[in-house]
């Protein structure tokens, strides 16, 4: 690994010297400026200019700069472009600089956009499929430092699914698979699938976003492409561009969260909860318990009292002063903290004689707002070209990421289940305090009498302590060479070597609350000595995994035009390997200073402390994995244009893989699409002339997805003797036998219409609707318990979805305030239409968080019990029984669908995007809105089980307007509370219909404020650019519900915004 | 043009006939499909399936024990329900648990159909360790959710489905009851001839073991004469009882799992209700233990209240999690009621002194003599019921003793003032409810 590492940085390095080499250039006067586009005053990248008698030539570059040098006292400088009118304009020594060209257009030219597909670029006017493109500066309005949260609103078809705030996942055009991995789209860097993580990629590298959507579109990477791809192009450089660089920097700052905007019972009622918890007995067994389980302190107080240790009014004088207590105060204060987070990013492109770079650097630094938390993130990227001849090229890349996470707070809110109202985590001069969630206070206090090691746990005094990083080196090395042949033959070979590696590290401190407490667990005390068989010091537990991986593909491209028609063409083979590894170890009696640690005996049970937890083997975590994932795949891909009008394409690719267990026949599974493309507009007979551009697109085909962890025949999965009670190696039956797996596929049909109106940019967009069914879906099914397995996943669902995709981008005002504006609707829907797993037998109820995959349904649906308000005569929760008021949850558990209240999908069925920029001179603002209709939520409801059980952790502010009296029930839907709790009756409450609104809402989530110049006055510097954002503003303009929250963070507190402010130099 | 095709052609050929070495690459080095012993081996050492998980719902039931009302609502409502005597079609784990282990031994006797081995002896032996287990859980299921074994109705009584494949889409129906018993019996017998004699590992079924199995269900079947053989056959192999005399019986967890009594260790999964701290020994019962036997203090930890708690678990675990594998004192009482039902009074004797010399404190221990037959008895299921308590077998011992009118015992439990429980003899609820899913999904016949 040290070997490829060095030599990977000492081809950076070359290629930085030979880079700046190529610089070394001076010059006589200097002519500089910007070439404009005289009506969206946007800068123009590769417009040609040359002097017309020194014949010195350059090309503007991607900011629209330029530069030349005037060998003559004057000349005239000739500006063209493929799209733009000629303009020649005289200059001399004394021409002002910079100098601004503002270029117009030249009629009937449609801007050229090139998609990739990770194969082949295609321009978009020979397109048949479905693809949304996000180019640079689309891209590049964005600031944050993860891709897939930047893609979000920016492209129609593509939802973030925030569910679980923890894990947001991306789905393109609905949900065409059941299993959490399967469900993600394919994501292409360059030329091949990226399996590492996405958070490892610089954004700031990013040339442009494709993203296949149909089967023609998608239908090229076959089996895995059923949920869509996203083709992500790096920078390259061009063969003849000059030499470019720029520095971008970001710091972005967001304030500590408040988390008083969390809804939790104000502490006099939890006090008082407590009390009449342990009035009630529910502490009474844990008083008596050998494991000695926590025990709040109200209850310890109640307890003292009962036995005449407290006075009664010393017990009201504690208690009051508890009342005055919120665990937010402390938890806010020393676990949380004001971010500020950096990035920063230079990219320098050029190219000489027949070399062509792009060399990249970014690193990002982030902090979270817990404590303890952060991360940091350095890229190194080459990507070079050399042209040896005309015909053949060659390209050499490299690409690394360096990533490097540290995990030290000990938790958050939320986390410390258990934790009450009143609890503290330092006292007032910032001292840590005992948290008492793990045992009681009183036997942590005496137990062992002095002879075991400290078992308080401090929540502060674990953060301090916490030594918890990860690291991740990822290098991908890629070489391709390709060779124009006669005939419009074009033979290209790509190469590509992934490696990986990760390790983390989590050293418990010797003084930490992990390793005091294993070490009491395992300390015999007989008759005053002490018996320990921890050894003394910090354990270390680490984990590391490597990856490798290589893709090897070969294909012929065929391009040719013959009179009218016009040929495109690609045929290739491919095949993948990819490996992963994965080892993990503790170490004992760890000592980092001297990497010194001292053996222990995982073989033996020891007795545990006092007998308190029986017989157990010292933890020993040992643990070897190896998966070896592997695909063949053969592929083509045709399409046929007759006289720049009409377009037909054809794909077909075959795949096989190792998955476990299939036979080799049913291993391959041949996927195509077909498509057509008609551009109405160019017809003789097409007269409407405030329309441009007319199109009409269709396609129809299929791709796949492969459920990973699928296996034909009975699966046992190996264990070491680490996992087994007896210490003896086994094996458990992990999946019963399935001969009939098989892959699953999407069917496609997609048609659009694409549009331009009035001029080039005036008015455009497209319009398209598809039909998708997603079949023999892998999905776990139940059995009877009978057969041994009470579930077992197969082929056994199917989807269908439909859906429209608009995206309209106008410009509004074309003066010198110019306002243009882009607004993305779409709409998808979609329901499960089999499912061999026979529908929930219970009363079907859900809060739409996971996947509900019920026939007939949006897998997301919600679904209540009906409520008939609270009981007047106690304040229970009712529902209807057979129609009839009742307070039977049990019965009621069995209510049919028929019976429920089915409101709709949690996840919006339409949703988008309106961005509007506001351009004045050297100022744009740019304003983003977000809008979501059409999806419902569930609130958080208050669950006294939960309440009682996990404290504070799991408080609601409900609880105070709960039932009291009669009466009551008119103004609150709160159930009465009720001891013991009753989980089903908290349930009911918890599923019933009242809880469910619309989650429909219009949302303010980002601002820029951008001021450019291109005339610094500095020569070194051709353009800068400075700008303001805000993002997560959560501004909520309109929403539905009356429960007068976020629908989508209804839980927990507020996240807090960003701020950034950025700058951005081109030299 | 030609050329290149050729070429491509070439390519593809060559890639196409290297696939499937490329392919036949597994996907992760941790799963396999069985198909060796070894394999085989490993299955069969899998102690979270075959060893832990035991249905302890019969104990619940039972009569050794009582909890208070505040305990009982802070369990689980499972337990709750089942403490309670109320029908319950939610038994999850005691139904599919025991199915689980039998579809793993499915398994393994259906990988050894198709394994090529020169080692016979060896297949032999890891053919009938999953014969075992199969019966033993299947016996475990028609404990709990058939009726007692009686001659005059276990034709028509309804068994347990018998499941003799590992087809997840076979679904048998319920077989009798005594289908259900043949098939258990024929399961074990087919088995011992090959099981190991020796007892190198207790958590693998041995000879011992096959004995004692079919001397505990041959004893629940009311069938003594054979039951005494059985528990003699298994004595034959393995005899050795703890003497409690040893034992430091201060400490919390006086028994270490797998002990010198112990034939094979299966342990119940963990129960909440159970708990020492909640579950509280019936206080009639830990009356009747002399004050020098060794065992009040074993067994027992003294709660704050007066009341007891249970810590004589062999499962050397703290707590609730209850030993019901096989031991040898199981097989000495077992062997010591079957004589006496005989009238063999010295023979029965003989055994229960050999017992009880190992309980008592040893200088206080006087041989019991001079009992007639009916007295003997009586001594004896009592002893049975204060060694063998905590072990899920106090509620097959209910349900055979309720068929002899002597025996019969109506069980109470008292929660608070106006909530009196009761299970009447041959009651009902002797019979558990099938788990709801199975009658659902597969229209068998739900218990009463």
């Amino acid at each position: 690994m040290a070997t490829k590492l060095l030599t990977a940085v000492l081809c950076f390095f070359f290629l930085c010297v030979s880079a700046i080499n190529s610089n070394a250039q001076t010059g006589v006067k200097r002519i500089w400026g910007e070439v404009i586009d005289e009506k969206s005053g946007k800068t123009i990248e590769g417009i040609n200019m040359r002097f017309s008698r020194s014949l010195t030539r350059s090309q503007s570059d991607s900011t629209g700069a330029f530069y030349l040098l005037l060998r003559y006292p004057f000349d005239t400088l000739i500006f063209s472009g493929i799209d733009y009118e000629e303009v020649r304009h005289p200059v001399n020594d004394t021409t002002a600089l910079p100098l601004m060209m503002e270029l117009r257009r030249s009629n009937n030219v449609i801007e050229e956009v090139v998609i990739e597909s990770g194969f082949q670029s295609i321009p978009k006017e020979r397109a048949t499929g479905s693809y949304a493109f996000i180019d640079s500066s689309l891209w590049n309005q964005r600031i944050g430092s993860n891709v897939m949260s930047r893609l979000d609103g920016l492209t129609n078809g593509l939802l973030t699914n925030n569910l679980n705030p923890d894990n947001p996942t991306v789905q393109i055009r609905g949900l065409s698979s059941l299993g959490s991995e399967s469900m993600k789209p394919l994501v292409i860097l360059d030329n091949f699938p990226f399996e590492g993580d996405l958070d490892a990629l610089n954004p700031n590298d990013i040339e442009s976003i494709s993203i296949l959507r149909d089967a023609a579109a998608a239908s090229i990477w076959g089996a895995r492409a059923g949920n869509g791809v996203i083709v992500i192009k790096s920078k390259t450089a061009r063969v003849g561009q000059r030499l470019s660089t720029s520095v971008i920097s970001n710091m972005t700052v967001s304030p500590r969260p408040d988390l008083f905007t969390s809804n939790h019972l104000p502490t006099p009622e939890y006090v008082e909860m407590e009390r009449m918890l342990y009035e009630k007995g529910y502490y009474t067994a844990r008083f008596s318990m050998l494991s000695s389980p926590s025990i709040p302190l109200v209850a310890e107080l109640m307890e003292e009292n009962r036995l005449g240790y407290l006075s009664d009014n010393a017990l009201e004088e504690r208690l009051d002063a508890l009342k005055r207590e919120d665990f937010r105060h402390d938890m806010q204060n020393y676990l949380y903290r004001r971010v500020a987070n950096q990035q920063y990013a230079a990219t320098m492109s050029g190219s000489r004689d027949r070399l062509s770079f792009v060399l990249s650097a970014g690193f990002d630094k982030n902090l979270e707002h817990r404590i303890g938390d952060a991360n940091q993130r350095f890229n190194l990227r080459s990507n070079n070209t050399i042209q040896f001849t005309d015909k053949l090229n060659m390209q050499v890349g490299i690409w690394m990421a360096f990533q490097n996470n540290t995990n030290n707070s000990p938790g958050g809110y939320g986390d410390f289940r258990g934790i009450s109202g009143y609890s503290q985590l330092a006292t007032p001069s910032g001292d840590a305090l005992p948290l008492d969630i793990y045992y009681r206070s009183l036997f942590t206090d005496t137990a062992g009498g002095g002879q075991l090691l400290d078992w308080k746990y401090r929540p502060l005094q674990e953060l301090a302590l916490s030594d918890k990083v990860t690291r991740s080196n990822d290098i991908i090395i890629n070489w391709g060479m390709d060779y124009s042949w006669k005939y419009g033959f074009t033979g290209k070979i790509k190469f590509q070597k992934q490696f990986g590696n990760g390790e983390s590290n989590h050293l418990n401190h010797q003084d930490s609350y992990y390793t005091r407490n294993l070490n009491n667990r395992f300390t015999q005390i007989t008759s005053g000595d002490v018996e320990n068989h921890i050894p003394r010091g910090a354990i270390r537990e680490s984990s590391e995994n490597t990856s490798s991986s290589y893709n090897i593909r070969a294909q012929i491209d065929f391009h040719r035009s013959f009179g009218r028609h016009e040929v495109n063409a690609i045929i290739g083979s491919e095949a993948r390997d990819l490996k992963n590894e994965s080892a993990t170890s503790i170490l004992y009696g760890y000592d980092k200073d001297k990497l010194t640690f001292t053996n222990i005996d995982p073989t033996t049970q020891y007795a545990s402390f006092n007998n308190l937890f029986g017989w157990n083997y010292i933890p020993f975590g040992a643990n070897l994995n190896r998966y070896v994932n592997r695909f063949i795949s053969l592929y083509g891909n045709g399409a046929y244009t007759y006289s720049n009008r009409y377009t037909v394409t054809g794909s077909v690719r075959r795949d096989a893989s190792n998955l476990f267990g299939v036979s080799t026949n049913q291993k391959w599974n041949p996927l195509w699409s077909v498509g057509g493309l008609w551009h109405l507009s160019k017809e003789d007979f097409f007269e409407f002339s405030a329309i441009k551009k007319l199109s009409l697109r269709a396609t129809y085909g299929y791709s796949g997805n492969i459920p990973l962890n699928a296996t034909a025949l009975t699966q046992i999965n190996y264990y070491g003797g680490a996992w087994s009670p007896v210490n003896e190696n086994f094996a458990t039956v992990s999946m019963g036998p399935n001969p009939s797996l098989r892959w699953e596929t999407v069917r496609t049909t997609n048609v659009g219409l694409d549009f331009e109106a009035f001029s080039a940019n005036r008015l455009k967009g497209n319009i398209e609707y598809y039909k998708k069914k997603s079949t023999d879906l892998f999905n776990s099914t139940k059995l009877d318990p009978i057969v041994g397995m009470s579930i077992q996943p197969k082929n056994s669902a199917a989807i269908v979805g439909s859906g429209l995709d608009i995206s309209l981008s106008a410009s509004l005002i074309e003066r010198r305030f110019n306002w243009s504006s882009m607004l993305l609707f779409s709409y998808a829907d979609f329901k499960v239409t089999q499912n061999l797993d026979p529908p929930s037998l219970d009363g079907l109820v859900s809060s739409g968080q996971g996947i509900f995959p019920v026939e007939g349904y949006n897998p997301y649906l919600i679904a209540s019990y009906r409520w008939a308000g609270l009981n007047p005569e106690n304040g229970n929760p009712r529902g209807y029984l057979n129609d009839e008021v009742s307070e039977d949850y049990i019965a009621m558990q069995l209510n049919t669908i028929e019976d429920q209240i089915l409101h709709g999908p949690s996840l919006p069925p339409f949703f988008g995007s309106w961005r509007n920029t506001f351009r004045w001179k050297n100022w744009s603002l740019l304003a983003g809105l977000n809008y979501k209709f059409g999806h419902y939520f569930r609130k958080h409801a208050l669950n006294y089980g939960t309440l009682f059980q996990y404290g504070e952790s799991n408080g609601n502010l409900e609880y105070v307007n709960r039932w009291r009296e009669s009466g009551d029930e008119v103004h609150t839907n709160v159930p009465s509370i009720q001891y013991p709790a009753n989980s089903r009756r908290d349930n009911f409450y918890r599923y019933a219909d009242i809880n469910v609104q619309k989650a429909d809402h219009i949302r303010l989530n980002e601002l820029r404020l951008q001021y450019q110049v291109h005339a610094t006055g500095i020569s070194l510097i051709r353009s800068l650019s400075c700008h303001a954002f805000v993002d997560n503003m959560n501004v909520m303009l309109w929403k539905a519900n009356t429960f007068n929250v976020d629908p989508e963070n209804s839980i927990g507190f507020r996240r807090p915004i960003n701020f950034s402010l950025g700058i951005q130099l081109n030299l | 043009m030609k050329f290149y095709i050729i070429i491509l052609l070439a390519i593809s050929t060559r890639a196409l006939s290297s696939c499937e070495t490329f392919l036949d690459e597994k996907s992760s080095a941790k799963i396999a499909s069985p198909s060796s012993t070894e394999d085989v081996e490993l299955l069969l050492k899998d102690y979270g399936k075959f060893n832990a998980v035991y249905p302890y719902a019969s104990e619940i039931a039972s009569d050794n024990f009582f909890v208070s009302v505040q305990h009982l609502n802070g369990a689980s409502e499972r337990e709750r329900r089942t403490y309670r005597w109320e029908p319950n079609d939610d038994v999850g784990p005691f139904w599919s648990f025991p199915y689980s282990a039998i579809f793993s031994a499915n398994i393994i006797l259906e990988t050894l159909d198709h394994v090529k081995t020169a080692d016979l002896e060896k297949k032999k032996k890891l053919y009938a360790m999953a014969l075992f287990w199969r019966a033993f859980y299947h016996y475990a299921l028609a404990d709990l959710f058939c009726k007692p074994y009686m001659a005059g109705s276990a034709q028509t009584d309804l068994g347990i489905p018998l499941k003799r494949t590992a087809d997840i889409n076979k679904v048998p129906q319920r077989a009798s009851v005594k289908e259900t018993y043949d098939f258990i019996i024929k399961d074990i017998e087919a088995a011992i001839p090959s099981l190991d004699e020796g007892l190198s590992n207790k958590f693998q079924p041995n000879k011992a073991a096959g004995y004692g199995l079919l001397a505990r269900i041959h004893l629940a079947m009311g069938s003594y004469a054979k039951a005494g053989l059985y528990a003699d056959s298994c004595l034959r192999i393995q005899s050795t009882l703890v003497d409690y005399n040893a034992l430091n019986t201060a400490q919390n967890i006086p028994f270490k799992v797998r002990n010198d009594e112990v034939i094979l260790d299966v342990q119940a999964s963990v129960s909440n209700l159970l708990n020492r701290a909640r579950g509280r020994v019936d206080t009639l019962l830990v009356q009747t233990y002399d004050m020098d036997d060794l065992r009040l203090k074993a067994f027992f930890i003294h709660n704050a209240d007066g009341t007891k708690g249970f810590k004589g678990h062999y499962s050397g675990a703290s707590a609730a999690i209850q030993f019901v594998g096989l031991a040898t004192d199981e097989m000495f009482l077992i062997r010591a009621e079957c004589n006496a039902r005989a009238g063999d009074i010295d023979k029965a004797l003989v055994d229960l002194n050999t017992l009880l010399k190992h309980r008592w404190q040893k200088e206080r221990f006087v041989e019991l003599t001079g009992l007639d037959k009916d007295e003997l008895l009586h001594v004896i299921l009592l002893e049975r019921r204060k060694e063998l308590l905590f072990r899920c077998l106090r509620w097959s011992d209910l349900k055979r003793l309720n068929q002899e009118n002597r025996f019969k015992k109506t069980l109470k439990r008292k929660l608070d003032d106006d909530d009196m429980l009761a299970l009447e003899p041959n009651g009902e609820r002797y019979v558990f409810k099938i788990l709801r899913e199975s009658i659902l999904f597969s229209g068998i016949e739900q218990n009463p």
